[in-house]
């Protein structure tokens, strides 16, 4: 009878072995506990093995959403598409980083270069693995068919939705430090961030190629910007065009 | 004690010279060696000599409202405002480079000047404000000449700013070529 009772008692759960990797535990914590995350970067602690970690998970999960964005044009491009996604992520850091320093100096709150580098890595890496989950979707609707500008859409929406949970994780972060001027500094790099994020990725396309273009190139060559773009592009859309189409790559852009 | 008054006040001028510094020599990139030059030489002499010009401007008025603070609170507050100003345009430079290197119209050197400038003028504005006018009281005493005094700075700037540009290659926004697009 003791033995019935014992085997009927609820058993203890077995405790599951700790990440043996460091890095696994930050992301994992990332996921779990974000709040605990965010004491580890206002208090400093081990910054350098967690931005290791941080740009890791950048590097796979936007490798992880390129590729399947690539996937829908196939073969090289899915390689393509997986190296520069992560590229245009991690280029963009750098670039927009310090300027989170600044504001935060120019606003007179806590300004240390580590601590925000941390923090925005900490955001993009929550926004990759966000996209990385976010991967089947765009590769079932490249396998069920879906046409060009849908997989574009597609492709905008999940971006969306990632990027806003890494700006909450972002906007959490900066309500650290309780000085005013949270809500400044938050806009004013997200703004940076478009600007900089945009023109990279202008730089560093394509990612999806249109159907038509024969060959996939790695980059296209440097041609204006994306404000140019869509500076052109609104005036294509109320007719106002130069030429009859688009040139193949090797035409000539100019009209005869 | 003047060893670490040395130190802070060199830190001080060197962030307020390095930012525009750094700024006008990405404005002039495009355009040449001499170009990049001549443009960080005269973004810093507009940013920094037009503060001097006009911080006496500003104690003068504020004096006549019975709001200025002593002499050298305002210098010091002026000090302040600039190094802030200039740690935000240092902060701005790699986005700007970056911009500038990647872009191939004169609008976007044009519009990246005037929108990087006017950041951190602005952000040394609301700094040498609360910096100036601490209580409730004085701020609002002081906040139509604090407003006059930055419309005038900010118009100076701006078009003193818009002729280094000119004079820099970079032409009038007019004259920034988009090329058409084509039919699809």
């Amino acid at each position: 009878m003791q033995n019935v009772i014992e085997d009927l008692a609820p058993q203890a759960e077995p405790t599951s072995p700790p990440f043996a990797s460091p890095g696994l535990a930050a992301i994992d914590q990332l996921l779990r506990d974000v709040p605990a995350f965010l004491d580890r970067i206002r208090e400093g602690k081990n910054l350098a093995e967690l931005a290791r970690a941080m740009i890791l998970t950048v590097a796979v999960g936007a490798a992880v959403f390129g590729a399947a964005m690539g996937a829908h044009r196939g073969g090289i491009q899915v390689l393509y598409s997986a190296v520069k996604l992560p590229a245009v992520m991690l280029l963009t850091t750098a670039v927009c980083a310090p300027a989170l320093t600044a504001f935060n100096a120019a606003f007179r709150r806590q300004a240390s270069m580590r601590r925000d580098l941390s923090l925005v890595l900490s955001s993009l890496a929550l926004t990759c693995l966000v996209l990385a989950a976010q991967a089947p979707i765009v590769f079932l609707a490249v396998e069920l068919g879906a046409a060009y500008h849908t997989v574009i859409l597609l492709v905008v929406g999940c971006c969306c939705l990632a990027g806003i949970v890494g700006l909450t994780l972002f906007q959490r972060g900066l309500g650290l430090d309780p000085s005013a001027g949270r809500w400044a500094v938050g806009i004013a790099l997200l703004m940076v961030f478009g600007v900089v994020g945009t023109q990279m990725s202008w730089t560093l396309r394509p990612f999806l190629v249109r159907p038509r273009t024969p060959e996939a190139p790695f980059v296209r060559s440097l041609e204006g910007s994306f404000l140019a773009a869509v500076v052109t592009s609104s005036r294509s859309a109320r007719g106002i065009y130069w030429r009859e189409s688009a040139p193949l790559p090797g035409e000539s852009r100019r009209a005869p | 004690m003047t060893r670490t008054l040395v130190a802070t006040h060199g830190r001080t001028a060197l962030l307020a010279i390095a930012g525009p510094a750094v700024i006008g020599a990405a404005l002039g990139m495009p355009f040449g060696l001499s170009k990049l030059l001549a443009e960080a030489g005269m973004v810093t002499a507009i940013v920094v000599g037009l503060s001097v010009f006009m911080i006496p401007a500003l104690y003068i008025g504020t004096t006549l409202i019975g709001a200025a603070p002593s002499a050298d609170r305002v210098g010091a507050s002026a000090a302040s405002a600039l190094r802030a100003g200039g740690t935000l345009l240092l902060g701005l430079a790699p986005a700007t480079v970056f911009l500038i290197a990647t872009s191939q119209t004169r609008l976007v050197v044009w519009a990246l000047g005037f929108l990087v400038l006017a950041a951190s003028m602005l952000a040394s504005l609301r700094i040498l404000f609360s910096d100036l006018f601490t209580t409730s009281a004085a701020r609002l005493r002081a906040l139509p000449v604090f407003l006059v005094w930055s419309v005038v700075s900010l118009g100076l700037g701006a078009h003193l700013f818009a002729r280094s540009l000119e004079r820099s290659g970079a032409t009038t926004i007019a004259q920034s070529v988009i090329e058409p697009d084509d039919k699809e």
